[in-house]
């Protein structure tokens, strides 16, 4: 990427820089992690394609290179080209009323003319592997993918939660035996499982865990010691990177970064006026958009990316001497498992514990599982806390649909409805 | 055509399913319990062993009210319709809600119903969204026993064994019938028209069982003595999510089409194969499940694109409409994955987008028109 960036022409990047050193080489990581694959494809190992939020242990536990659907569509909307690639997954066949995240990884493995970076990334599948968590592009588009390469077809098939806090044995199970067939079907294409790999493995995955909740805490001390953009940086970084000893360490590194500003009452913004939730999905194109509240003193604390990355799991759910159990449980009680009651929790709990002042809530066009709870969530918090929302619409992805101005303005809207509310009070 | 408005057996059957409401409110009228339904994976046999009548939830053509507030405009219509229905007091009188677990918005509508409608509770039917898995067995079996439970607990008593099974013989029969009705589609003579195809199979679920079962009956022999008129136009199968309006169906052979079979959740994926035996009725109705005919929300695709090659061998299908309803993601993806594998396989195939509040079908009709043109070049 560094070498040849796909937009030569742009005056300005369009992959913000973080604000947190350890964020940026992250960000780096994740970037130099795409460039991975092609590699291992080229030692002769089948490549996977798959959802993000496929419990990536097992792939780290047998050496399976995948290549992650979001992270490429992420990118190409990140890079700007989401106009070029949704339109090459149209005339695919995928209707333009489908994710667009996933509109843009079509793009990218069904299209004919690739960029720099993803002829760099990208290399035919011979494998692919779906899931319906949290919701069902997660296991449709790729059989986009599947039918244009004839790879062969595994979906792990996770319970929605209609249980609440105590997910029975028999669900987790089922859960787990999904997870046993992932196995074997990667087993019928020459890889092994060594079951100790995959216990340490989880035992990191639990790690991970226990540290992102300890920065979530962090995370949300007053003020701020994190900017929006550098949170979906450090959130994705579990689903982009290698479970491994390196990334823990980035997460030690990022503890340790926040734990120092805390203690010396660092804020991201001079002076913080007030502290916003973000639910949806933000503008993979327009990514600074995140800060653009700054300029109120209006800091984004939190945002959905942490929910539906999965790494939200409960650590003490993690019990690496199960690990097929372990993951399964995990993922079923996760707040981005259907059905709401986890996911309206989790946000109330949020807006508790970040001592939010508003919630935005933006409701991108094209996605088929967040829109039909925005109501229930706004309704709940407001019912908990008091705490007023705002329903925009923003597709951020897609950047046909994209409006920076109008996106502002209900942004700037907002903050000034909140800050004039919080002066009379 | 219309040919069959004249028989007493099919006005019972068109009756109900234009006005499923009427039938509920009969059954309610007597005493009876209701318990609502969206989604062919939750059984009716596990309804009607509780002694509860079985109502599937179909939308109404109305434009998209109140409901917009709850879900945003870009989700499934029908669910909004359905939504906006029950906003307007249209289901009071159920006494239980179950859905399927199957799309997204099927489950977002589970937790909306239980959110901000008064009065029956929904139930979500958290059967797995893969088939053709011997693995799920114990977890289906376990869920439909749950889901027996939460239905027994609205109606007093919880279906048991003999219930189940007895259940199990009356949805078999109304599976029989229909087939031996639908079979009659696949000769060169046309009895009926498509229309009148989906009000058969529309009333026949809407309808007690014992009813419907005896309204099919005399339908089947009636058509013995219907005089059969030579079938024009190409023979079309129609593929897609459900209809619960005969519009599309109407237009297809308005235009020339000759539609021969429906391969909908309101059609032919209601009754095709029946609950096969065996001694304990939960372990027929997993194997009923993991082997039935799918919508486009379960995996894999293969069985669903097996079950449309089953029909087009057997009704000698000439050309497929896939038809997706707005915003319905699950056929989204797969439309054009299907259209690819029957296109190359020889057969023509339109793909359209269909609102559920018949917008659009204007321009549905040219397109229609185009493509049955086409076909009989």
């Amino acid at each position: 990427m560094t070498e040849a960036p796909p937009d030569d022409s742009a005056e300005k990047s369009p992959v913000p820089t973080p604000d947190l050193p350890v964020v940026e080489e992250i960000q780096a990581a994740i970037l130099d992690g795409l460039l991975a694959v092609p590699q291992r494809k080229a030692e002769g190992k089948p490549v996977v394609w798959t959802s993000v939020v496929i419990p990536q242990a097992i792939f780290h536990a047998m050496g399976v290179p995948a290549m992650y659907q979001e992270l490429l569509g992420g990118y190409v909307s990140i890079f700007r080209l989401s106009p070029k690639y949704c339109q090459a997954a149209e005339a695919s066949g995928l209707p333009r009323d489908v994710c667009a995240v996933h509109r843009c990884a079509v793009g990218v493995a069904c299209g004919d003319d690739r960029d720099y970076f993803f002829e760099q990334t990208f290399v035919p599948p011979d494998l692919v592997v779906g899931t319906n968590f949290p919701c069902i592009s997660e296991s449709r588009s790729c059989l986009h993918v599947a039918e244009r390469y004839r790879c062969p077809v595994y979906v792990v098939d996770l319970p929605a939660n209609s249980w609440g806090e105590s997910i029975p044995e028999h669900a987790i199970a089922y859960g787990a035996e999904q997870l046993r067939g992932l196995v074997r079907f990667l087993e019928g294409f020459g890889y092994r499982l060594d079951l100790d790999r995959l216990k340490h493995q989880v035992a990191l995955t639990k790690r991970v865990n226990t540290l992102m909740a300890e920065i979530d805490r962090l995370k949300s001390a007053v003020p701020s010691p994190m900017r929006a953009y550098d949170n979906v940086i450090a959130t994705t970084a579990p689903l982009a990177l290698p479970i491994d000893e390196r990334l823990v360490g980035y997460f030690e590194r990022l503890r340790d970064e926040l734990a120092d500003r805390v203690a010396r009452g660092a804020g991201v913004v001079d002076h913080e006026r007030l502290r916003l939730l973000w639910i949806g999905i933000p503008p993979l194109c327009d990514f600074e958009l995140l800060n653009y509240p700054e300029k109120h003193g209006a800091v984004v604390v939190k945002n959905m990316l942490e929910f539906l990355t999965g790494f939200t799991l409960d650590p003490d759910l993690i019990d690496p001497d199960r690990p097929f159990e372990s993951l399964a449980h995990a993922q079923i009680a996760s707040p981005a498992n259907p059905l709401i009651q986890t996911t309206i929790d989790y946000f109330v709990r949020a807006a508790r514990q970040y001592r939010a002042d508003g919630v935005v809530s933006v409701v991108k066009r094209t996605c088929g599982f967040i829109p039909a709870m925005q109501r229930m969530i706004k309704d709940a918090i407001q019912r908990e806390t008091g705490l007023p929302s705002v329903i925009f619409d923003l597709d951020g992805v897609d950047q046909r649909e994209y409006d920076a101005a109008a996106t502002q303005e209900h942004l700037d809207t907002f903050v000034e409805t909140l800050l004039a509310r919080k002066g009379r009070n | 055509m219309g040919a069959l408005a004249h028989l007493d057996s099919y006005r019972v059957l068109r009756d109900a399913a234009r006005n499923p409401d009427a039938v509920a409110a009969a059954w309610k009228a007597r005493g009876g319990k209701v318990a609502g339904y969206r989604c062919l994976t939750v059984p009716e046999e596990l309804i009607l062993a509780a002694g509860m009548l079985p109502h599937p939830l179909y939308g109404t053509p109305d434009p998209v009210g109140p409901a917009d507030a709850y879900f945003q405009s870009c989700t499934c219509e029908l669910a909004r319709n359905l939504f906006d229905r029950a906003l307007a007091g249209k289901y009071a009188g159920l006494d239980l809600v179950l859905f399927g677990n199957t799309c997204d918005i099927v489950r977002k509508l589970t937790d909306l119903w239980n959110g901000y409608i008064p009065g029956a509770r929904a139930w979500l039917c958290n059967t797995p969204q893969k088939i053709r898995n011997e693995a799920s067995r114990d977890y289906t079996i376990e869920e439909l026993r749950r889901t027996a439970a939460a239905i027994g607990r609205v109606a007093g008593r919880e279906p048991d064994r003999a219930a189940l099974a007895d259940a199990i013989r009356l949805t078999n029969e109304t599976r029989r019938l229909l087939r031996a009705i639908f079979e009659l589609r696949a000769g060169e003579a046309q009895r009926f028209s498509a229309a009148e195809a989906l009000d058969i199979v529309m009333g026949a679920s809407v309808l007690p069982k014992p009813e419907a079962n005896a309204a099919l009956a005399r339908l089947l022999e009636d058509l013995a003595r219907v005089e059969p008129v030579a079938r024009s136009g190409p023979r079309i199968l129609v593929t897609g999510s459900l209809l619960d309006s005969t519009a599309l169906l109407e237009l297809i052979e308005q235009e020339g089409g000759g539609v021969v079979a429906e391969d909908l959740c309101t059609s032919l994926r209601y009754f095709w194969h029946p609950v096969p035996a065996a001694d304990d009725p939960f372990e027929a109705l997993y194997r009923h499940f993991d082997r039935r005919p799918v919508c486009a929300c379960l995996h894999p695709l293969d069985a669903r694109f097996d079950f449309l090659t089953e029909l087009i061998a057997a009704f000698r299908v000439e050309a497929v409409v896939c038809f997706n309803l707005k915003y319905c993601h699950p056929f989204l993806y797969e439309a054009p994955i299907f259209q690819q594998r029957l296109q190359a396989r020889g057969l023509p195939t339109i793909v359209l987008e269909v609102g559920h509040d018949h917008s659009g079908l204007g321009q549905l009709r040219t397109r229609l028109q185009a493509f049955v043109e086409m076909l009989t070049l």
